[in-house]
């Protein structure tokens, strides 16, 4: 096992960010202030704790079970018959998230950059290059995953550093001024937002330093909140909570509306497309890795360059098949709370609760 | 092994080819001006109304219902050797929206056209007095994904078509020239710049907003920037001079400059304001409302009378005393005005109780107008004069 130990801390931390801020963070805002209006970054710190409380658990499980992988946790933990339906659920979790992100992705560069491309063709190449870095195998995954995350977050924290002149600080009152019941909802929304820091159970098997673990987790999912909460509180900034409701991408649009005056570049338009192209590829080539493993692993194939493939024109149909902008945002709301309670609550939680191969048919105590 | 050599050349020919979007950058029109004027048949719309959703045909109704014209830079004209700025050129169409100018447009031109560096638009005030127009245009500048957000906007006193077509005799377009008369707003109190941003979050607050307004000067054949417009539910409710728009950038706190006189023995006293601090208080409950509004205007002596010694306590306080008690007095007036006549809170007092009393705001929340209408407003404007220039 010990040849395969190659990532280092940076590497984890870039991972887990690059995967769980995707698509996500540019509607992030609008999705929030329809909730809870201002309190939005309130509600994201809450459910940045939350998530890391679940990593924290994914990371004792990984570690009770001494770094096996993923599938071998499951298998000894809820049997063979259990633990792959469990796998291939979360597989279907997996695949419809990055499909549904692909959609996303593909309509908004269709309406801000190439408006006469089809999106059968944008697709495909995404597809194409997230194909060709899977094949590559997961060290080559995460050398990708660390340069990534530069390019992704020093020119965006700057441009965002740039927008912060032209907001008003006081657009984020009044606080806390909703119903308990809209805040829960609003808890609940905002944790699928943190959705992707499940790879932590493809990646935790390889990491060097064991004894650094904990604390990369918990730097990581600090980055990912205060991204979350900073960009929330930009957006209000900005437009004011009624507004942030109206735009489907606050993000995007603050971006675009910034101006610095005197300066070379007035339009960011460019930047910003290229920034989002990332954004979007990290999340779906990190999550089709993962889901490729897992099924090859399901599956007993040989070579995850067979399941990758498989997989391939599954992201295609699903990304294609919702008619309209509605209808994705539409399919992905109406899957949110099935795959939350899968993913973050059922998974980590039972294979906590039932640790280890021993233990096989004990019954489940949540 | 031959085809491994011959396969990248194919792929070469299938992929590189050019792509579905792919426009010259010299077959391009980029608009840096947008007039929006009534067309000819934007009251008379029954016909618009008695159609049905799903009826054939419904590109025929009402196409004159905008006039719009479009400027934009003969960028043919740039190139090396040649001026900095090119000339302007028009398209004025008809149409029934502005989408519909667009394509009127495209049909005239023989380039396409691209609406990402538009700078300014003008609307005509007759638009807001269609509440119902102004709101479909609104609607498209926010849902348009190229438009610009940080555009200037403004209201023009007159057909906005000739202020597009307008040669300013410092630059070469009415663009250029106006955003840099908003950019000098540190200078001229009068001049309020307003962002398409700002008006789209105002309107959509509530429907209320401001934007300045221009209008041409017959006999000079000047355009001049002053004035707001002030809008209540997306209708034109009336304007404010240019003295009274310094006035309410100082209750609203944004003031960035301008200067301020008072007569004194029938000479001008003129101070140079250079900052402003405003603090707003709210007193009272959801049946009597009542602001506290403190200004502290800090400024600089700019001309007094030759003669008088302006370097002693006394005198300087009580011209300090004088400034503060008319500016005072002026703000009040206007805030009465704002209350009586306009009935549109321009200040931000409606922010104020949102941000700082939410629970106060629920209750009064849905009956906000009369809340408005019959609250107390208090301005108090302190002037300090921090410099008196290098002489005694």
């Amino acid at each position: 096992m010990d040849e395969k130990k190659f990532v280092g801390k940076y590497g984890l931390f870039s991972t887990i960010t690059v995967t769980v801020i995707g698509v996500g963070a540019f509607s992030y805002p609008s999705t929030m202030a329809n909730e809870v209006g201002t309190d939005g970054w309130i509600v994201t710190i809450a459910a940045g704790l939350i998530c890391l409380g679940v990593l924290l658990i994914i990371y004792k499980v990984v570690n009770k079970n001494e770094f096996m992988p993923f599938y071998d946790i499951t298998t000894n933990t809820l049997g063979k018959f259990l633990g792959n339906i469990v796998i291939l659920l979360l597989c279907v979790y997996f695949i419809f998230s990055v499909s549904i992100g692909m959609r996303i992705f593909v309509e908004v560069i269709k309406m801000n950059l190439l408006g006469k491309t089809p999106s059968e063709f944008i697709i495909l190449v995404m597809i194409f290059t997230g194909l060709y870095l899977v094949r590559a195998e997961i060290s080559a995954l995460v050398k990708f995953n660390e340069i990534s995350f530069i390019i992704m977050f020093v020119p965006m924290i700057i441009i965002l550093l740039f927008s912060a002149k032209g907001g008003d600080v006081s657009n984020i009152l009044p606080i806390m001024q909703h119903s308990p019941k809209e805040y829960l909802n609003a808890l609940i929304t905002s944790t699928y937002a943190f959705g992707g820091f499940e790879i932590s159970f493809l990646i935790l098997p390889y990491v060097k330093d064991r004894k650094e673990i904990k604390k990369t987790l918990i730097s990581s999912m600090a980055f990912i909140t205060i991204f979350y909460a900073g960009v929330v509180i930009l957006c209000l900034m900005f437009f004011t909570k009624d507004h942030t409701k109206e735009l489907i991408w606050p993000t995007m649009s603050l971006v675009r509306a910034i101006m610095i005056p005197g300066t070379f570049i007035e339009r960011w338009e460019g930047v910003v497309m290229a920034l989002w192209v990332f954004y979007y590829f990290t999340t779906f080539v990190n999550m089709f890795y993962f889901s490729s493993e897992l099924i090859k692993e399901s599956f007993k194939l040989d070579d995850i360059k067979v399941t990758s493939l498989i997989l391939a024109p599954v992201i295609y149909l699903i990304a294609l098949y919702p008619q309209n902008i509605t209808e994705v945002y539409d399919m992905a709301n109406r899957s949110t709370l099935f795959f939350v309670s899968l993913s973050f609550i059922f998974v980590p939680f039972i294979l906590f609760v039932l640790k280890g191969g021993r233990k096989r048919g004990e019954k489940n105590e949540i | 092994m031959k085809y491994k050599r011959i396969l990248p050349l194919i792929l070469c020919c299938l992929f590189l080819s050019g792509c579905w979007d792919k426009v010259e950058i010299d077959r391009k029109i980029f608009i840096t001006t947008i007039g929006i004027d009534l067309g000819e048949d934007a009251v008379n719309n029954k016909e618009a109304k008695e159609i049905k959703p799903n009826d054939p045909f419904q590109d025929r109704v009402s196409t004159k219902k905008l006039s719009i014209t479009y400027s934009f830079p003969n960028i043919s004209e740039l190139g090396p050797g040649n001026t900095s700025t090119a000339e302007d050129k028009y398209i004025s169409v008809d149409a029934s929206s502005l989408e519909d100018g667009i394509v009127e447009a495209t049909g005239r031109s023989s380039r396409s056209i691209y609406l990402g560096q538009t700078k300014l638009i003008i609307l005509n005030s007759a638009i807001l007095e269609h509440p119902e127009i102004s709101k479909e245009i609104l609607d498209y500048l926010e849902r348009h994904p190229h438009l610009n957000k940080m555009m200037r906007i403004v209201v023009s006193d007159g057909k906005a078509e000739d202020f597009v077509k307008y040669q300013p005799t410092m630059e070469k377009s009415i663009e250029n020239y106006l955003t840099g008369l908003m950019e000098s707003s540190e200078s001229n109190a009068s001049i309020l710049p307003v962002t398409l941003n700002e008006v789209i979050i105002l309107l959509g607050q509530n429907g209320n907003a401001i934007i300045p307004k221009i209008s041409m000067d017959r006999e000079k054949k000047d355009i001049v920037l002053s004035g707001v417009a002030v809008i209540k539910n997306f209708k034109l409710k009336g304007f404010l001079t240019s003295e009274e728009v310094a006035d309410l950038e100082i209750m609203r706190g944004k003031i960035k400059g301008g200067k301020r006189v008072i007569y004194m023995n029938g000479h001008p006293i003129d101070i140079d304001i250079e900052d402003v601090g405003r603090k707003l208080k709210v007193r009272g409950d959801k049946n009597k409302l009542q602001f506290y509004i403190n200004c502290r205007l800090e400024g600089q002596l700019m001309e007094d009378f030759k003669g008088k010694e302006v370097m002693s306590k006394t005198e300087l306080n009580s011209l300090e005393k004088n400034f503060s008690e008319s500016i005072s007095k002026e703000c009040n007036i206007i805030a009465k005005l704002m209350q009586t006549e306009f009935q549109v809170d321009t200040i931000g007092l409606r922010e104020q109780v949102e941000k700082y009393k939410p629970s106060l705001w629920n209750e009064i929340k849905d009956n906000w107008d009369e809340v408005f209408k019959n609250a107390e407003i208090n301005v108090n404007v302190d002037v300090k004069i921090r410099r008196i220039g290098i002489i005694k």
